[in-house]
């Protein structure tokens, strides 16, 4: 009787042993391929057509709601607002040398500045940064963090948090938050992770809100 | 907004010139395509327009964006559908909306050719072909074709020429001539 209880315990002790997952093994890569992919992860990759609805709100409560047009081409970007019924409002393109040609402004529109703020809003959103050094970190609250700083001590933090959503503060030379942009409710398109929303602040005196809402995004 | 709802009227209130019947009311479905240069795909919106003489206007596009223009007795009013509601829009350009108003009330009973803001010309049966009086309309539209059905006071499809490589085309279908309108339909999203 003793020795059949031993051989049943034992069974069950050997089934259970069985059944208890073993260490997996894991692949070994570099940390900087790891850097890589998890900062390139809140930018797309390739040649896109992006269609949103932009609602802008000035300080001022002045506001409208416009449809944007944003298409990346290599390293140029091309950007398009126009009134709801299709009449174009502003239309520029950016060289890759940084160079801004405005083909189109109406007012108000047509303001100084307002082209290269346009474009700098567009390219925080969609480019990743030129940058003399990247680091890969945690903030505080435990969130990943890509810090991304130019020549001229320019920093740009993106923010990858878990919850599907990413966040890019973008600072001035001072080291003052001079724009902050978040994106929700990412979606795959063409096998990358686009997102349905994004808000964009931008900080100042003459500060202002971009709400966008995804219309259509293709891969070219 | 206030560009496309001037042009629409000209267009609609102006159809006594080339059809026999005078036009009361329009409506009918359009599919939108604005095609530009800079754009690798044209962009394609679907809608839906209701006229109704002398100077009521519903214009409603469903995607990609659903948005109504209104017009109606002098008013103009524009509703973004956002979060499942119409929110009304009131910060762009109404005031010069309405100076383009006043221009548009000049027209309502008249004859396309008398307006002081476009010129037209006939090009065919079928073709008018509209093109701004003043530099400062022209800048933003270079020329207008109206491509008529035989049946009058309908349209197979318009173009607005905003340059020579931007042009947006609507194509009209299913359209009703002096079909019965619901008043509130001018003045509720």
């Amino acid at each position: 009787m003793r020795i059949a209880c031993l051989f049943v315990c034992c069974l069950f002790v050997s089934c259970s042993v069985a059944q208890v997952p073993s260490v997996p093994q894991l692949q070994r890569v570099s940390f900087v391929d790891t850097k890589e992919a998890i900062c390139e992860y809140a930018f797309v990759q390739g040649n896109w057509q992006f269609v949103h609805s932009v609602s802008f709100v000035m300080d001022s409560g002045y506001g409208a709601t416009l449809v944007g047009v944003t298409v990346l081409q290599g390293k140029k970007l091309k950007t398009v607002l126009m009134g709801v019924e299709g009449f174009v409002l502003f239309e520029a393109e950016q060289e890759g040398s940084g160079r801004v040609i405005v083909r189109r402004a109406m007012p108000p529109f047509d303001k100084t500045g307002f082209a290269r703020g346009l474009m700098r809003d567009v390219q925080t959103l969609f480019v990743e940064p030129e940058y003399a050094e990247r680091t890969l970190a945690e903030n505080t609250e435990g969130e990943l963090i890509c810090r991304y700083t130019a020549d001229n001590n320019q920093v740009t933090d993106v923010v990858m948090a878990q919850q599907g959503w990413n966040r890019i503060n973008l600072y001035d030379t001072q080291g003052m938050l001079q724009q902050s942009i978040t994106a929700l409710n990412y979606k795959e398109v063409t096998g990358e992770n686009i997102p349905e929303r994004i808000q964009l602040t931008t900080s100042g005196t003459q500060g202002y809100t971009l709400k966008l809402q995804l219309l259509s995004a293709e891969k070219l | 907004m206030k560009l496309l709802g001037f042009i629409l009227l000209v267009i609609f209130s102006s159809t006594p010139l080339c059809a026999a019947q005078r036009v009361e009311s329009v409506q009918a479905d359009f599919v939108q395509e604005k095609n530009m240069a800079i754009l690798a795909r044209p962009l394609l919106s679907t809608g839906k327009f209701l006229y109704q003489a002398p100077d009521s206007l519903r214009w409603e596009y469903f995607t990609p964006l659903h948005s109504v223009l209104l017009m109606d007795n002098g008013q103009i009013r524009k509703f973004v559908k956002k979060d499942g509601q119409f929110v009304e829009e009131r910060g762009m350009g109404l005031n010069a909306m309405q100076v383009v108003m006043q221009e548009i009330t000049g027209w309502l009973d008249g004859d396309i050719t008398d307006t002081t803001t476009f010129l037209a010309k006939q090009i065919d049966a079928n073709r008018i072909v509209l093109t701004p009086r003043k530099e400062v309309l022209a800048k933003i539209i270079s020329r207008i074709e109206l491509k008529l059905l035989d049946q009058s006071g309908l349209m197979e499809s318009v173009i607005l020429y905003e340059g020579e490589d931007s042009f947006t085309k609507m194509n009209f279908s299913g359209a009703l001539l002096n079909q019965q309108i619901p008043e509130a339909s001018f003045r509720e999203p």
